[in-house]
């Protein structure tokens, strides 16, 4: 009995000490969905989510947490909510009208997990009658309360193999939810390893997509998180000797992959060590936006060396989901393969694409829709085909025939002017009825539409031309800096170098490159003031380090003489009548601000300046931009961010004087002046005609004396 | 060391040569300095267009426009430099609209709509290159005083009056002979000829034409004989016009030649108003000077209104000032003074086209020789009477025109100065609107009823872009042309020309030497009133825009993001419909069985009553060559067919007395009457009553400064409207009373037939 008892201790301490080793992540489901709420509609009705489940992780366990509210008119008999989780029904549970607000805790079996996206589906089956029913009567619903429900995984890191074409889709995984942290290590802080690990950053934030990663930047390694070590062969070598890791030999722009050194010597298998260096500058580079562009499954060795990097031709305003104007392009091209909607009540599906942040959408202008689709033959006359745009029906199509139909090149004009600058989206929601009577027997089989992946989207050309300063523009995609995709005719001053500037740099360079998917292989990130900089400049760094010349023009100099504006009246959320003081003050302690004005450099360019009194504070600030509700909250042309609360809240204003700024960048200054002043430019305009009226008329007259002179000699 | 130091006279000399450059251009600087400006105001245009938003294109488009209006209300505004001001602004939102149609609206949505909004664009592009083309001409139109003859006689240059003829009736010829051979100019200096292509040798010996051109013949040597001209024909009738005038040349030796239509009666002091300005410049070629028309053309004529501005106005007493501004002013194949020296130089008069007298100009001014324009009205012709008559006299000069533009064009004519390139171009390519009008009739409806996208706009940018240009054209016209053209009058003019022009010119474009001489008839007589066949083109059109109509309903319901551009084919449509409408009204042909036109003038005149020994003065209200009438106050009711006599004075202070017998009188309120007179013997007085009758100019002055209007242009528009109203009304009305009277007929016919009795079968 004894031994019995000590076996189960024995048990349950290994059990608990399994247990302190996997990490446990419960995740909001709104993290894989826009949909906070979701409201399930008609007899039957569904809505499925994308899960990512990384390869890194070996989960142990994952429970899920749904919560639903319900109609009290739903037959409990009758009606059900099922929880699908790869197609393979995880819950089963009937809807009682009795108990409206419902939670369910559902353990998924971890053998239907996948590496990768898995569905979750959630479907309902409504009923208020036990027959002759009304498919889509108002008085039955389910909400389900997404904001509310998680996903908890359990999981231990899986070991990381040596392959460097698995940095891709293994290390830095967009599916890791549990939030990514990357640390830097650099030799010194001068430009060339600060461009070098900024195009490293950006080539790391590329990778992990969307999923938002944290940068952290030092001389040495950090334990327990995954590093890139960056620099010379010899500040290479000293790091890893100094760790007892071996060394080799470089012979030439190099990449290798080792396993992050662990307690006691021991490496640490769960977390990577990538290794970028060269035994020269440039080399450097070329290591550094080697790693940056390996998306292809190549090598499969732990080491490569580099010779040359060359990148294709960059089209002004590229980048991820951008539409390029005039060009055809094919649904299947636009993530929107051939699709089918079936049933009464299919959800609707879309295709997200960007628009240059700077396009100046003309109103007579179309863009034109193509469409290639099928639908099926008994439906109702009614049925149609619903057109959003950004979130507004703005056409339909008619599926009136019963005999059904396949419709070819169905060509839509769809108005510009329905369209913003950055993100769009045109869904596709269709409306299929059944031609059934009342107490008929629904048979839905019949219902659907297919939209071909061949459909077409054409979008009209547009001038590039924009009232700036826009922080919304740059929180789109980072305009203007990425004008040119990779950053180019860009500079990032680092006013006062240190690891937290640097990685707060880092950070912001990896904001930028998911927000525009293109990594920055053309920035310049440098300690030096510059000082005729003729293209965007970004300013990191504490308020009391940066040179006051740069601030020209700025809405707020912390720390000197400055004019600050303050709300009178708020009319409307973003139209405030301002008042300005005069005063001589600074940023607090728990206070950082981000800013954009006209660089004093060139007109039409741009400078931002993102300051706090420290540089750790600043660090916090572009860890802050990272956040969703930061981010929200970022707009006009001055942001000031507070961390009293502990969870740090942006505050926008739009003050300061207006700038043009064009395709090119930079506008002329005559044409600055025109464009800030339309008043100078009618005067203009008026004196212009004025003057020319005078000088045709003096013109004519004396041409005519001339005449007359020539004809009368003798006068 | 420097070039300072190195030589300082050097730099003096270079400072010297530089002034003494600029000196010899004196307007080189100030040309300069205003290109630029206009290069800088057009990039500017450009810019703006690229970058402004809707909101600031609404206030500088309406703000320019509501300048211009209010610039153009003030009479101040039509002296230079301001009347340049005023011009260049209404030019500025013209080629702004261009900027905007060019950079913005050309969209290709298909290859079919491609064609047609290419067409649109083209003809809205053509539209307002004319419509610049013709500011740049009337900035600043030149208004020359006669230059003065020496006094003694015996320097005057010797003059030859030609006076060609060909088909036209002797009773034609007869007025003009006599007014000519009266002119006021020594007698010894020049000569009048009737040059007759009626009765050529070629004709006399034709089978076909023998005997009337032997008639002719004869008629004209003695009618030639008895006014003491000259009656000159020739072989054959080669080079029409020019070729009968070339002929008369070589005949002839008169160092200045006058050039007559034979329907245009001179008056006595034509040559001295014009011959002066030959001896004041050595190398003037011709002295133009304005067709004045007793008689209006059909158009104006069957819209029936009386206060309409002749269309002849407008270019020869606007137009033609600004083309003689620009040394540009040509000859019109009548009411011309030409030099023989430098007329035989050049060849005589041209024959390419068929309209030698403009083609004659492009050569002399491409020689280096001038022109210029006398705004006196000198003499006094005859419109076209019939809608048929008018659309021969313009599809000859709309092909002649085109063929210099097409065979001679004055772009690349060498000799010829920027701004007179800029003049014949412009002179040239207005005939091409046929096809401009044609294709604005015809796009809305393109786009309502093919669904064919050719305009891609929405209201606001209709608002910013379209009304702005449409404004400013219009008060521009009005600015210019003001008095001698209503608003929209224009439109009308070319809408009832287009259609049957658009044959005329394509056939110069694929065939340039084609068209041939067509003489234009003359008083032609109708004798009824009618619907003339050409008005069912515009039916067509109109029946095209009706149909577009439910098609603009239909897409404004179903496609409500497509409403700005529905609303605009919609607006224009419906203007369509309204012009084409009003062109139908002018196509009832009005009654014209005049002999002689009447004219209205002005003047004092007394009528003196011989049974009754006393005499009443009045006013002269009209005049023709058989009669006149005249506004009395008298103290007495006289009697008809009462005999009196006219006492008047004209201009020059010749009295006349010419008997006459009262034969209406038509009370007139207050007592006054208006007193028609005939003359009692037309053929006794004849020369007398010519003289008196066409002789004077100053009266011609009077009656053509009547016609000249100055009111606002809105109540301009309100007449319009109110006149195309009631001409469409007395067009429906009149088709209407047609079908009904061809009902009536066919059911009387129909009725009567069935009232027969069937006829035995054996008969």
């Amino acid at each position: 009995m004894k031994r019995l008892a000590q076996a189960a201790i024995l048990f349950i301490i290994l059990a608990l000490a399994q247990t302190a080793r996997s990490a446990v992540t419960e995740v909001k489901l709104t993290e894989f969905t826009p949909d906070g709420m979701v409201k399930l509609t008609c007899l039957e009705s569904r809505f499925g989510l994308l899960v990512p489940v990384p390869e890194r992780w070996d989960i142990k366990r994952v429970t899920l947490r749904l919560k639903w509210h319900n109609s009290i008119n739903v037959l409990p008999n009758r009606s059900q909510i099922v929880v699908r989780w790869e197609d393979q029904a995880v819950l089963q549970k009937a809807l009682q009208p009795r108990d409206t607000e419902s939670e369910a805790v559902i353990n998924v079996p971890v053998k239907l997990l996948k590496p990768g996206y898995n569905t979750l589906g959630i479907a309902v089956a409504q009923h208020y009658r036990d027959q002759c029913e009304n498919f889509c009567p108002p008085e039955i619903w389910t909400t389900l309360q997404l904001h509310e429900s998680t996903v908890e995984f359990e999981y231990e890191l899986a070991e990381v193999p040596l392959v460097l074409s698995r940095i891709s889709d293994f290390l830095f995984d967009p599916r890791l939810v549990s939030g990514a942290k990357v640390n830097v290590v650099i030799e010194d802080m001068k430009e060339e390893s600060l461009t070098a690990a900024a195009i490293v950053a950006s080539g790391v934030a590329r990778r992990f997509d969307y999923r938002s990663v944290s940068f952290s930047v030092s001389h040495v390694l950090r334990p327990g998180i995954d590093n890139i070590l960056i620099g010379s062969d010899g500040f290479v070598s000293g790091v890893l000797n100094a760790e007892g890791l071996g060394t080799k030999e470089v012979k030439g722009p190099t990449l290798r992959m080792m396993h992050m050194p662990g307690e006691r010597k021991k490496p640490d298998t769960k977390h990577a060590l990538i290794v970028v260096t060269s035994n020269n500058g440039k080399g450097l580079k070329i290591a550094a936006e080697t790693f940056a562009n390996l998306t292809f499954p190549y090598p499969g060795t732990d080491e490569l060396v580099a010779m040359e990097f060359s990148l294709p031709d960059i089209p002004l305003y590229g980048g991820r989901l951008v539409l390029r104007s005039d060009t055809e392009y094919a649904f299947e091209t636009l993530n929107f393969p051939t699709t089918s909607f079936v049933g009464m009540n299919p959800p609707s599906k879309g295709i997200a694409f960007r628009l240059p942040a700077d396009f100046m959408i003309k109103h007579n202008r179309a863009a034109e829709l193509v469409l290639n689709f099928a639908y099926g033959a008994g439906m109702k006359p009614e049925s149609a085909l619903n057109i959003m745009i950004n979130g507004k029906h703005v056409r339909a199509i008619h599926l009136g025939r019963m005999e059904g139909e396949f419709i070819d090149k169905y060509t839509l004009s769809l108005p510009a002017h329905l369209f913003k600058p950055g993100a769009n989206v045109i869904e596709f929601s269709p409306v299929l009825s059944a031609n059934i009577k009342e107490c008929d027997i629904i048979m839905s089989g019949n219902l659907f539409l297919t939209i071909q992946g061949t459909s077409t989207l054409t979008f009209p050309d547009m001038p590039h031309f924009v009232e700036l300063p826009s922080l919304e523009l740059f929180m789109l995609n980072g305009f203007p800096i990425t004008r040119w995709p990779d950053g180019f005719e860009a500079m990032i001053h680092i006013p006062r170098p240190n690891e937290e500037t640097a990685g707060a740099a880092l950070d912001v360079i990896g904001f930028i490159t998911q927000r525009n998917g293109y990594p920055l292989f053309g920035i310049t990130v440098s300690p030096e003031v510059p000082t005729d900089w003729k293209g965007e400049l970004m300013i990191i760094g504490p308020s009391d380090a940066i040179s006051p010349g740069l601030l020209k023009g700025a809405p707020l100099s912390p720390g000197a003489e400055t004019t600050v504006s303050y709300p009178v009246i708020t009319n409307w959320d973003k139209e405030v009548s301002l008042a300005s003081s005069r005063q001589r003050s600074g940023l607090g302690p728990n206070s950082a601000v981000l800013m954009q004005y006209q660089s004093p450099m060139s007109e039409g360019r741009s400078v931002f300046v993102l300051t706090a009194s420290t540089s750790a504070r600043v660090h916090d600030l572009t860890e802050a931009l990272l956040m969703p509700t930061v981010q929200g909250g970022v707009w006009g042309s001055m942001v000031l961010v507070e961390f009293d609360s502990g969870k740090p809240v942006a505050k926008g204003l739009r003050v300061g004087t207006p700038y043009f700024t064009g395709k090119e960048g930079s506008v002329g200054k005559v044409d600055f002046i025109f464009f800030s002043h339309p008043l100078v430019l009618y005067a203009s305009a008026g004196g212009g005609i004025l003057l020319l009226a005078w000088l045709t008329y003096y013109i004519i007259r004396k041409r005519r004396k001339a005449q007359a002179d020539a004809k009368n000699p003798q006068k | 060391m420097g070039y300072k130091g190195a030589c300082p006279e050097r730099r003096l000399m270079s400072n010297r040569s530089l002034t003494g450059f600029l000196g010899r251009r004196p307007l080189l600087v100030p040309g300069v300095l205003a290109f630029v400006l206009a290069a800088l105001l057009v990039r500017l245009m450009f810019a703006v267009e690229m970058h402004f938003d809707i909101r600031l294109q609404l206030v500088a488009g309406c703000g320019l426009a509501a300048v211009l209006v209010i610039m153009g209300r003030f009479k101040a505004m039509r002296r230079p430099p301001y009347r340049m001001a005023v011009l260049l602004l209404a030019g500025a939102l013209s080629l702004r609209y261009l900027i905007w149609r060019t950079t913005d609206t050309l969209l290709y949505t298909g290859p079919l709509d491609v064609i047609g909004l290419s067409l649109l664009y083209a003809a809205e592009a053509y539209a307002i290159a004319v419509h610049l083309l013709g500011l740049f001409i009337n900035i600043w139109p030149i208004d020359r005083e006669p230059a003065p003859l020496p006094e003694d006689p015996a320097e005057y240059p010797t003059v030859d009056v030609l006076i060609p003829t060909y088909g036209e009736p002797a009773e034609l010829l007869r007025v003009t002979l006599a007014a000519a051979v009266q002119i006021d100019y020594p007698k010894d200096r020049f000569r009048v000829y009737l040059l007759d292509d009626g009765g050529t040798v070629a004709r006399r010996n034709n089978p076909a034409t023998s005997s009337a051109a032997w008639a002719r013949h004869h008629e004209f040597m003695a009618l030639a004989e008895s006014f003491g001209a000259h009656y000159i024909t020739r072989e054959d009738n080669k080079g029409a016009k020019a070729g009968n005038i070339n002929h008369a040349l070589a005949h002839t030796a008169g160092e200045l030649v006058l050039v007559l239509d034979c329907d245009h009666v001179p008056t006595r002091d034509i040559l001295k108003l014009s011959a002066g300005w030959f001896l004041k410049d050595p190398k003037l070629f011709l002295v133009q000077m304005p067709h004045f028309f007793i008689n209006p053309t059909p158009v104006e004529r069957n819209l029936r209104d009386p206060n309409v501005p002749f269309e002849s106005d407008m270019f020869f007493r606007v137009i033609h000032a600004g083309l003689d501004s620009w040394n540009s002013s040509y000859f019109c194949g009548s009411a011309a003074l030409l030099r023989r020296k430098y007329l035989v130089e050049a060849g005589g008069i041209a024959g390419t086209s068929i309209t030698e007298d403009a083609e004659t100009s492009v050569e002399l001014h491409s020689r280096g020789y001038s022109s210029v324009f006398i705004n006196r009205p000198v003499i006094c012709g005859l419109s076209p009477e019939t809608f048929d008559d008018y659309i021969i006299q313009r599809t000859r000069w709309a092909q002649g025109m085109l063929q210099i533009f097409v065979l001679k064009n004055p772009a690349i004519q060498k000799g010829l100065s920027l701004p007179q390139r800029i003049c014949y171009l412009n002179s040239c390519m207005f005939w091409f609107f046929s096809l401009a009008r044609f294709t604005f009739y015809l796009a809305p409806a393109l786009f309502l009823i093919l669904g064919l996208q050719v305009y891609h706009a929405t209201l606001p940018q209709i608002v910013a872009f379209v009304l702005p240009h449409i404004v400013g054209t219009y008060v521009v016209m009005a600015f210019v042309y003001g008095g001698t053209r209503l608003p929209l009058f224009s439109e009308i003019y070319e809408s009832v020309q287009a259609i049957f022009l658009i044959p005329a010119v394509f056939s110069v474009l694929l065939n340039p030497r084609k068209p041939v001489f067509k003489i234009t008839p003359k008083g032609t007589r109708l004798e009824s009133r009618y619907l003339n066949h050409m008005a069912t083109s515009f039916v067509f059109v109109v029946l095209v825009n009706l149909a577009a109509m439910p098609q603009a309903v239909l897409k404004y319901v179903q496609e409500p993001l497509y409403r700005d551009v529905v609303i605009l084919a919609a607006g224009w449509c419906i203007f369509n419909i309204f012009m084409s409408l009003v062109s139908i009204g002018a196509f009832w042909e009005n009654r014209q069985v005049r002999r002689f036109h009447r004219i209205m003038v002005s003047g004092e005149a007394e009528v003196w009553f011989p049974m009754r020994s006393t005499g009443l003065k009045g006013s002269l209200n009209d005049l023709s060559l058989t009669g006149l009438g005249v506004e009395l106050d008298p103290s007495f009711k006289p009697d008809m067919r009462e005999p009196v006599v006219l006492r008047a004075t004209d201009s020059y202070g010749e009295r006349y007395e010419i008997r006459a017998r009262v034969f209406r009188l038509i009370p007139q309120g207050k007592g006054s009457i208006l007193c028609g007179l005939e003359f009692e013997d037309l053929e006794r007085d004849y020369m007398q009553i010519v003289r008196f009758v066409y002789g004077d100019s100053a009266r011609w002055e009077r009656t053509w400064q009547s016609r000249f209007e100055a009111k606002g242009t809105p109540s301009k528009l309100g007449r319009f409207l109110l006149m195309g109203v009631k001409a469409s009304a007395a067009s429906t009305m009149d088709l209407a009373l047609t079908g009904l009277r061809w009902t009536i007929k066919g059911a009387v016919g129909l009725w009567g037939r069935m009232r027969q009795k069937p006829a035995p079968e054996a008969a």
